[in-house]
């Protein structure tokens, strides 16, 4: 709880003539309680739009019933108040639905229509049904109609047939009413819908053509087809985009340049349609459309992964078709859009395309040379083998690794003399890396014979990667620490009794970070209580929390008694951890962690409190 | 000839776009009264319908906005809300609304108005 | 062999953890890729389980491996002259409006989330060939460590100069092969720090800003880590400056703080 002093301070500065300081006061009253709510009503009204921000930011961090209570009288204001409070009340969330259901019945049309919109886009309450009411009785259009909205933003189900019996209500309420049922996807509603597809007005028709779009009822198909030849362009374009939601894209000539327009001129929405549209009908001209606007996408932007993902997919239906092998050779196309074009044609195996691909592996740009790579290994064959394995020697250790990751999964033969004799001139540690892995994969008894002779780098990664027991053992007992470490973890996930007797023994090894290996292997293996309690005394305090953290999860009464004299451990972490693994094993050691209430380091005394609090 | 539609409520958006549309008219759309002005710069419409009722910045203030504007400052604007009180009709017309219609709105008044408006502009 | 498996329960709490260090929110759906990226972290230091890597992160001196988290989640591709419309209304517009303003000709420029400098070096560069500034403040900030030791040495490869006008890539780049070296009299204009948008007692030390851009970066957050970088980006500009957001992104449902000024249909944030 904020101090007196302190809350009037800040509140004196709300009047202060500088608008910084004013700004600053609002800020720091998110922090306070109820006493800051009123000040910061009256700072609503303030002249600087910053400070105004600060004002309805602090209001919704203070949150709560109060908060909200206070905000609703605001909402019979002048515009900006009324408005602000809009905002506010929605994002203080649940706390003020209750308080809205009263002004359900308020006398103010308005009112009533402001607190039907805010409960929908709070997306909560418990009393639905009595919107439902106002979409049946009450007198004011808008209000019907935003009741028609929360009802499906709500997911009322009960709601449905008051949807379905309101699209005999005027064009506003009908038009809501329609978004819903599309929204709420109700086999039910199909036919009161099919009904409204010869209403006079266009836009009772056209929502009416979208609902069952999204509706997805293969019975609405024949019945939309059959109102094309009838219908306007703007409820063509509808009808077409409907039909390809449903699944059904009918292959007239009009429908595919409509989908091209749709493609090339819509929003992402309705490009998504259109895509699955001219992907069902294979309609060749639009590829290079489509790789356009792929190859404009920009991948940073997490809205557009799933943008390439729908397109890349849409353009595999297509087949290897030459319009998609000629973007390969085109320096016009955008490099974006080369790579997808060159993962397609990799991932549909055009053997035709191999010329072009060999073009690729030269060409300025990274990504395009990977993507070639990766597009020889998937179409295979004597030509694309014979490239991929001259690009181990490639100058660019971008193709060397891809092509050699390849060579790997595909376990090819020939190249495993030249792999090995690749390892010794290998500069660059990632394309080493895949090296190694790919030969483990081809011919690991090579590698393996050879081992002695080659250097420690690469015998560690043999550690990391290899899964020949024998051959870990081996190089678990290495000279070299970071040696033994890799291949501790690697005996740690084979399921072999001579790897497990090995890490059992690594808990008194020289090198701290291979006994931290040995003890959480050992606690993944469900090792006793006795074993991981021999760690728990290690000068290490790494060792010693990832040993307390296996004896939490063990769940095995004893541990607790053997966690216990870690809480008075001089690492903090170590703390922390031996108070999770407690609680985790159940008990009663309220009174062990209560103990240190009044630890000298803050973190504990927090965690302390915390758990304290959660336990009464 | 291009009409901005500002409205927070997206329903509405639409509705009105359907009408705007099957006449002809390119449309564009913003949410409230800050993408309106950001929007306005881009698309460069020849009228705006703009909500009253919108969060951030309400279509009294958007008005007041463009109306101080040097670049946009004559550019016509139809108010489409529900607020039917006499009193905010008239704040409205005072910042510079053009013409204040009522929600709900038939196409056939929505265009009439926007005729009408725009007629005498060039009158 | 890394075998481990990101469950639903670590995921969650990585990700949570992930939102309070960062305002970095990552969806359900992208789960796999959290998975893909981290697995390097757990071979790097010898985790088997996402499990123990959590542990690392809650009981670790956080500093080190935070940083190194926040390199392996956030995507840094970023080139010189992104979104040139942009970057010419602020050297055009901008810049000449705000000193006109101050009545001085020094210009203090923030990059928040400069990546590998990119952008920063583009400002600098720009303002150099305009000639309009006596004095260029350029302070650029990112999360990752990585990027900005990359930054700092600002040699750059042809991803990055893909958009660079001849006439800037002879005078203050030297080629060496396939990758280009930045002179060092943009170089030393820069000054790179490490500030998380979200960490309020970091930006509060970035006060009197004239522009600020913080393009491509909002957009991993959500809505209330959005509103809370958004507005400590407007207490760190003076009264009369600018911020620039990606020309795809929008403050209109985020903040009434700001106004918004349009030139040449590119739209950008005043602090009045």
């Amino acid at each position: 709880m904020m101090p007196n002093e302190e809350l009037s301070t800040i509140i004196h500065n709300l009047a202060d003539p500088d608008t910084s300081i004013r700004r600053i006061a609002a800020e720091a009253l998110s922090d306070a309680d109820e006493r800051a709510i009123y000040p910061l009503i009256r700072l609503l009204r303030d002249d600087n739009t910053g400070v105004q921000d600060a004002a309805m930011r602090s209001l919704v961090a203070i949150g709560g019933e109060v908060t909200a209570y206070m905000a609703l009288p605001l909402l019979r204001e002048g515009p900006f108040i009324r408005n602000t409070a809009r905002v506010i009340l929605r994002q203080i969330g649940h706390p003020s639905v209750m308080l809205l259901r009263p002004l359900l019945g308020d006398k103010d049309d308005d009112i009533r229509n402001f607190a039907v919109d805010l409960i929908a886009d709070i997306g909560s309450c418990d009393y639905a049904d009595e919107i439902m009411r106002l979409l049946e009785t009450d007198p004011n259009q808008n209000v019907r109609a935003s009741a028609a909205r929360a009802l499906a933003v709500l997911d009322y189900r009960a709601g449905l047939s008051a949807l379905t019996a309101s699209l005999r209500d005027n064009e506003w309420v009908c038009f809501s009413s329609l978004e819903s049922l599309a929204l709420m996807k109700d086999e039910a509603s199909v036919d009161p819908i099919l009904a409204l597809l010869g209403n006079p007005s266009e836009t009772i028709r056209y929502a009416a053509i979208e609902a069952l779009g999204k509706i997805g009822s293969p019975r609405s198909s024949a019945p939309l087809i059959a109102r094309l030849p009838k219908s306007s362009d703007i409820e063509k374009s509808a009808i077409i985009r409907s039909l390809v939601q449903i699944g059904i894209t009918p292959s007239m000539a009009e429908v595919a340049d409509a989908l091209m327009e749709m493609f090339s001129k819509g929003e992402w929405e309705e490009r998504l349609v259109a895509l699955t549209g001219l992907s069902e009908l294979k309609f060749e001209r639009a590829i290079p459309i489509i790789l356009d606007v792929a190859g404009a996408l920009d991948p940073s932007d997490p809205e557009n992964e799933e943008r390439l993902f729908a397109v890349k997919q849409a353009l595999l239906k297509f087949g290897c078709m030459p319009a998609l092998l000629s973007v390969l050779a085109d320096p016009g196309v955008k490099y974006r859009g080369k790579v997808l074009a060159t993962e397609i044609v990799g991932e549909l195996q055009c053997a035709e395309a191999v010329p072009s691909l060999i073009g690729l592996l030269s060409v300025d740009l990274r990504d395009v040379r990977r993507a070639a790579v990766l597009a020889l290994a998937n179409i295979q064959g004597d030509e694309a083998l014979a490239v991929l394995r001259k690009c181990v020697d490639d100058r660019d250790g971008h193709v060397r690794s891809a092509a050699i990751t390849e060579l790997g999964r595909m376990g090819d033969q020939p190249s495993a003399e030249p792999l090995l004799r690749h390892i010794n001139i290998e500069n660059y540690r990632d394309v080493l890396e895949e090296t190694i892995k790919a030969l483990l994969r081809i011919d690991p008894r090579l590698l393996f014979s050879h081992l002695p002779a080659l250097s420690s780098e690469v015998r560690e990664l043999v550690a990391r990667y290899a899964g020949d027991v024998e051959v870990l053992l081996s190089l678990s007992r290495e000279p070299d620490a970071n040696i033994r470490v890799a291949a501790l973890t690697s005996l740690a996930s084979l399921q072999d009794e001579r790897g497990r007797k090995r890490l059992s023994e690594a808990l008194g090894d020289d090198s701290p970070e291979a006994r931290k290996t040995a003890v959480i292997a050992l606690g993944n293996l469900n090792a006793g209580v006795d074993e991981l309690s021999k760690a728990l005394g290690d000068k290490d305090m790494w060792v010693r929390l990832y040993a307390v953290k296996a004896l939490g999860e063990s769940q095995d009464a004893r541990a607790s008694s053997f966690v216990i004299p870690l809480l008075s451990d001089a690492e903090v972490p170590v703390i922390l951890s031996a108070i999770d693994a407690l609680l985790q094993l159940g008990g009663s050691e309220t009174a062990a962690i209560g103990a240190l209430r009044n630890h000298d380091d803050e973190q504990v005394r927090e965690r302390v409190s915390q758990v304290v609090e959660s336990l009464c | 000839m291009k009409i901005l539609i500002v409205d927070d409520d997206s329903t509405t958006r639409k509705l009105l776009g359907l009408y705007l549309r099957a006449k002809g008219y390119e449309v564009a759309y913003a949410e409230n009264g800050l993408d309106g002005i950001e929007k306005l710069g881009a698309e460069n419409p020849n009228l705006i319908i703009s909500d009253l009722n919108m969060p951030y910045m309400d279509g009294i203030e958007f008005v007041k906005n463009i109306r101080a504007d040097q670049a946009h400052k004559e550019i016509p604007i139809l108010m489409v809300t529900t607020e039917a009180d006499p009193e905010e009709r008239e704040r409205a017309l005072s910042v510079g609304v053009n013409g204040y219609l009522v929600k709900p709105v038939t196409a056939e008044v929505v265009i009439q108005n926007i005729r009408h408006i725009l007629k005498n502009m060039f009158a | 062999m890394l075998n481990a498996v990101l469950s639903d329960p670590v995921f969650k709490q990585l990700r949570d953890f992930i939102y309070e260090k960062s305002g970095i929110f990552i969806a359900d759906a992208k789960k796999y890729l959290v998975e893909k990226k981290l697995a390097t972290r757990l071979q790097e230091k010898n985790l088997s389980s996402y499990d123990d890597y959590l542990s690392l992160l809650k009981f670790g001196n956080a500093g080190d491996e935070l940083t190194k988290l926040f390199d392996a989640i956030t995507t840094n591709e970023t080139y010189f002259f992104r979104e040139p419309q942009q970057l010419q209304v602020c050297v055009d517009n901008v810049v000449p409006q705000v000193m006109d303003q101050k009545k001085t000709k020094d210009i203090k420029i923030w990059s928040a989330a400069c990546s590998t400098g990119e952008e920063a070096y583009t400002l600098i560069m720009m303002l150099m060939e305009k000639r309009i500034c006596s004095r260029i403040e350029l302070v650029a900030s990112d999360i990752s460590n990585e990027v900005l030791d990359s930054a700092k040495k600002a040699v750059y490869g042809s991803y990055s100069m893909r958009n660079v006008p001849e006439p800037f890539l002879k005078k203050y780049f030297r080629s060496n092969g396939w990758t280009h070296e930045l002179d060092a009299v943009v170089k030393n204009v820069a000054k790179f720090m490490n500030i998380n948008l979200i960490d309020t007692g970091k930006m509060r030390t970035i006060q009197g800003v004239d522009v600020i851009f913080c393009r491509n970066v909002l957009i991993y957050f959500d809505d209330k880590a959005k509103q809370k970088a958004v507005s400590m980006l407007y207490d760190s500009l003076r009264p009369g400056g600018f911020l620039f957001i990606g020309s795809s992104e929008s403050l209109h449902s985020v903040t009434r703080a700001f106004k918004p000024v349009v030139f040449n249909k590119v739209v950008a944030y005043q602090r009045v």
